[in-house]
């Protein structure tokens, strides 16, 4: 990379790059599903911020919400998607690269 | 945001979703236990049938004895055979909602070799485990030695529900508990389809080994999740 030269951390995915919504793709990517109640206590968002920053991934294509109930309880689980761990996959070579630069 | 770093949460998600599985280690402590009471059980009363038989007919060896010797099972043990696999799968399911309560639940990835293990667990619970009761009494009923006892309906019950509680808890259920479970359905299923004596001559010994290592399996599992959800709970949650 030639100093002052911006674009390979212009072209990183915003998506990705925020540190929540990094932070949520980093343990979907771990596990098959996942529950709000976990996701909320390791990544440390309060409920607000960990569903808007879930709906703009569901947006984006990179997971999938599925709610249902547990006796009267709903519950609501997250799970990456194909795109999501490839944009997770891309996201973590380019920083990579940008290190090595 | 009060998180830890990336590779902490890796290994946190992993580590919670391995072990919180299959009612964090107590669905195989409770099977193996049920595993060992039952084939304990059988043995027990198996070699009491044996002793009284020996008086009359003193030649022949226990495993012998065993295995032609069909020994229809009283209506206790055939209440029990069936009561077992029931409360052990209603004890678990509620066991995994109180493992799950505060934290919630995490499936784990389908990779590797556990995993492979537990499709395996799966497989079995379906069609083996059934399938083999299946053969056992076909093979009794075309040698023209149809049960002469009548637990048909409840060996019948247990082969309908054994793939039935597989198929509805296979994904909170962990490799290792699985099995116990579907031991456990197996060993009431064969025992009343096939009589106690077959069933101590060619199951009780799998069952007590199995029984062994699910108890410990299960301990050691749930050891790791106390560990995991202890790290968990010192992490801040945000209102």
């Amino acid at each position: 990379m030639k100093p002052g030269d911006l674009q390979p951390i212009l072209d990183l995915d915003r998506m990705v790059h925020e540190p929540a919504r990094l932070a949520i793709l980093t343990v979907l990517a771990q596990a098959e599903e996942v529950e709000f109640q976990f996701l909320q206590r390791i990544t440390g968002l309060n409920k607000g911020n960990l569903s808007s920053h879930t709906q703009k991934l569901e947006g984006a294509g990179y997971l999938t919400t599925s709610k249902a109930f547990r006796g009267r309880i709903p519950v609501t689980s997250f799970r990456i998607t194909v795109e999501g761990r490839q944009a997770l996959e891309a996201y973590r070579k380019q920083l990579r690269k940008l290190a090595d630069a | 945001m009060n998180a830890p770093d990336l590779d902490r949460m890796e290994d946190l998600t992993r580590r919670y979703a391995r072990y919180s599985q299959g009612a964090a280690g107590l669905g195989g402590v409770l099977g193996g236990l049920a595993l060992l009471f039952q084939g304990g059980l059988l043995f027990g009363h198996g070699l009491a049938d044996f002793v009284r038989h020996t008086c009359q007919c003193p030649t022949r060896s226990l495993w012998k004895f065993f295995l032609h010797n069909e020994l229809p099972p009283p209506l206790w043990l055939q209440l029990e055979m069936v009561a077992v696999p029931l409360a052990w799968w209603a004890a678990r399911v509620v066991l995994h909602r109180w493992a799950t309560r505060t934290l919630g639940e995490v499936q784990e990835q389908r990779m590797g070799f556990r995993m492979a293990w537990k499709r395996l667990d799966i497989l079995s619970g379906l069609i083996g485990g059934p399938a083999l009761v299946i053969l056992f009494s076909l093979r009794k009923v075309l040698d023209g030695n149809p049960t002469a006892w009548s637990p048909f309906v409840l060996g019948l019950l247990l082969l309908v529900l054994q793939p039935v509680v597989t198929w509805t808890q296979r994904r909170s259920y962990a490799a290792e508990d699985l099995g116990a479970g579907m031991a456990l359905f197996l060993a009431g299923s064969f025992t009343l389809n096939y009589g106690i004596g077959p069933s101590v001559a060619l199951l009780v010994p799998a069952y007590l080994v199995l029984g062994i290592a699910y108890f410990f399996t299960g301990l050691w599992q749930h050891w790791h999740f106390r560990k995991v959800r202890k790290e968990l709970a010192a992490l801040e949650v945000p209102e």
